[in-house]
């Protein structure tokens, strides 16, 4: 745990120009996404997301949480995440389009991350000690927030990785006494009904088995999932 | 305590038995009796290895034989041949912990091949667990095959006369 | 089925022969054990006044297809389609060969009736993606996994199997595909090292067991205990091939987390 906080402080009191710069980009491609969709801003969107994932693989786990254990896993996972995106740039697999059904829960997934550093400084802790928009579950919150934001045909790859980052971040509230990871399992599990629920549905005419079962057992499953994170913490 | 521990291991071999089942494609009305013999044969099994002591490539046989023959019984009800119920039943007894040990094993063994008493020791670890998971598969085959030859002549009429053609 | 003599041509013949080597190629396809296959074709072919002889092997079969009481006959060879396994077909199809024998069925009537049949929707892809992650968290639970092992599992499992789904979807080389999943499968699974539990291991072995051709398997044992040991040895390598390329993708994850394993 001391270790865990003390590499937060040294790449927060770092690197935290790079921080701000990342989440300037980040702003300014979010707000061209939502007031002028076009091809180059969907392009430069997901080839950020690309750079975001290599930067929290490279920077922060490789160089900086470097004494912590099994960080290099972790690395590799969030190469992988990149390697979502970067398969998505080639294949134009997701196409951040409006949809217009989840812009409301969007907004508010994409203004969590800003929360991070708030909630750090109302539990008393101070800079450079504190979570940013920058650690890699606010990034993999962003992520989600743009995945609901521009929900016609979303990158599954990428939501599911978050998803699992989501299992992951939630074993460290109890670990390493980060309260803050609580609120991306709590966005997690409802986008993951939404978006396979509407999947489901959009797949075929004839469904087997019907769609209102498929439903059934899509929201079953979250809820034992939300069941099983709620008792493990409790 | 004991009724608990196999109760919750029949539960999830029910579970997995259906999941893996639903990859290849089963009609509907299988999915209850699938998961119904495999939790029925998985239990019988955690208990045999568990309470008698009895190796798992035998519990595995006597566990498919009365997956195999419950499914005789079942496939008249919901009109299915028999390998449509067994087969998904048998797939939570298929011995994955070995099948990846072989290959940890096996993967190791190449790592360690300058070092000759580790490289022996890795080899001998994927004998054994290759061994297990080889014979282990044929008996769940064969044990749940049994009842196909007893029973000939229902055993291959199954699906005569089905409301759901 | 004792159709007169006279309409059993030549052209009949080729037409029931055309018929079941369809009907036959669709089951072997679909991963259906050889001896029900040769069992159901055959009654096919004598409700419908013919003695039918097969002859299969792992990707094509030939059929002769021979008049009662006449001296036409008709031989061809087909090619076995690779379908995705389906129950399904193989409780249908059985169940049309056996209403064709009961009801004496024309050739006209099977054949509509088999069309219907294969058209019939799969399972719905999301339904399965949740059905097997669910199956393998089970299955951890079932090697002693605790509970965060369990939810590790479900979305490893998730990932890969997407990942399979998607890749199957655009027709990759199902080698290739198998050596894909099992890779992103492991490395997500590997994370679970990270949170320091003891039950990360057998999550890291679990994660890649959805991938494990467990129907292909029990359905090559079946061939040679039923005596088409060809076939069945056949089906066995098969699924060798498949199980070496799910240690091939685990290899490349087990290289690189080796050290954090060991």
């Amino acid at each position: 745990m001391e270790s865990f906080w003390n590499s937060i402080s040294a790449y927060n009191a770092e690197t935290w120009p790079w921080q701000l710069a990342f989440m300037a980009v980040a702003v300014v491609l979010t707000l061209v996404l939502w007031f002028r969709p076009c091809t180059w801003a969907k392009v430069a969107m997901k080839v950020y997301m690309v750079a975001v994932s290599l930067w929290i693989a490279l920077v922060y786990y490789l160089k900086y949480a470097m004494n912590r254990d099994y960080s290099e896993v972790i690395a590799i996972f969030w190469c992988m995440v990149a390697a979502a995106w970067v398969y998505d740039l080639a294949t134009h697999f997701s196409s951040f389009q409006k949809s217009g059904k989840y812009r409301g829960w969007g907004i508010v997934v994409l203004l969590l991350p800003l929360a991070y550093p708030v909630i750090s400084l109302a539990r008393g802790l101070e800079f450079p000690m504190i979570t940013t928009p920058m650690l890699p579950s606010a990034v993999a919150l962003y992520m989600l927030g743009m995945l609901m934001a521009f929900s016609r045909k979303i990158n599954f790859f990428a939501f599911i990785f978050i998803v699992h980052w989501a299992v992951i971040a939630i074993s460290k509230i109890v670990f390493f006494n980060i309260p803050e990871d609580i609120l991306l399992a709590a966005a997690c599990l409802p986008a993951m009904f939404l978006f396979f629920k509407d999947t489901a549905a959009a797949d075929e005419d004839a469904s087997k088995p019907s769609e209102t079962a498929v439903k059934t057992v899509i929201f079953i499953v979250v809820v034992l999932i939300g069941a099983s994170m709620l008792t493990e913490y409790v | 305590m004991i009724a608990a521990d196999i109760i919750s291991d029949g539960l999830f071999a029910a579970v997995a038995a259906m999941g893996f089942g639903s990859i290849s494609d089963p009609p509907m009305r299988a999915f209850k009796y699938i998961a119904l013999l495999a939790a029925l044969g998985h239990a019988t099994r955690y208990c045999l290895m568990t309470f008698l002591g009895v190796d798992i490539a035998s519990a595995s046989f006597v566990a498919a034989f009365i997956i195999g023959t419950g499914s005789v019984w079942a496939g008249k009800k919901v009109f299915c041949p028999m390998t449509v119920l067994y087969i998904p039943a048998l797939l939570p007894m298929v011995p994955g912990t070995y099948a990846y040990k072989t290959v940890f094993s096996l993967i190791m063994f190449l790592q360690g091949i300058s070092s000759p008493t580790q490289g022996s020791e890795y080899l001998q670890s994927m004998i054994f667990n290759g061994a297990v998971s080889f014979s282990v598969i044929f008996m769940l085959a064969v044990g749940a095959t049994v009842p196909v030859f007893l029973l000939r002549e229902k055993a291959n009429s199954m699906t005569r006369g089905s409301r759901y053609i | 089925m004792d159709a007169d003599k006279s309409a059993m041509t030549q052209e009949h013949i080729g037409e029931i022969a055309e018929f079941i080597s369809r009907y036959l190629s669709y089951m072997l396809g679909a991963g259906v054990h050889t001896s029900r296959v040769v069992r159901n074709s055959k009654r096919i072919g004598a409700a419908l006044g013919t003695d039918v002889s097969i002859h299969t092997s792992q990707k094509t079969a030939m059929v002769t297809v021979r008049g009662r009481d006449v001296h036409f006959m008709d031989t061809r060879v087909v090619d076995i389609p690779a379908f995705p396994i389906s129950f399904e077909w193989n409780a249908d199809l059985s169940a049309l060969s056996w209403a064709a024998y009961d009801r004496k069925m024309t050739l006209k009537e099977i054949s509509d009736r088999f069309d219907e049949l294969v058209s019939k929707p799969r399972m719905n892809p999301v339904f399965v993606l949740f059905m097997a992650s669910l199956a393998n968290a089970s299955f951890c639970r079932l090697f002693g996994g605790d509970i965060w092992a369990m939810l590790i599992t479900f979305t490893s499992t998730m990932i890969g199997f997407f990942t399979r789904q998607h890749l199957a979807r655009r027709h990759v080389n199902h080698y290739i595909v198998f050596i894909v999943s099992a890779f992103v499968a492991s490395i997500c699974a590997s994370t679970a090292l990270s949170l320091g539990i003891d039950t990360a291991e057998i999550a890291l072995a679990t994660s890649v067991l959805y991938l494990v051709p467990g129907v292909p398997l029990i359905n090559g044992v079946i061939d040679i205990t039923d005596g088409h040991i060809q076939i069945g040895i056949s089906r066995l390598v098969n699924a060798l091939m498949l199980i070496v390329c799910i240690a091939i993708g685990m290899s490349g994850t087990l290289m690189l987390v080796k050290d954090s394993l060991l």
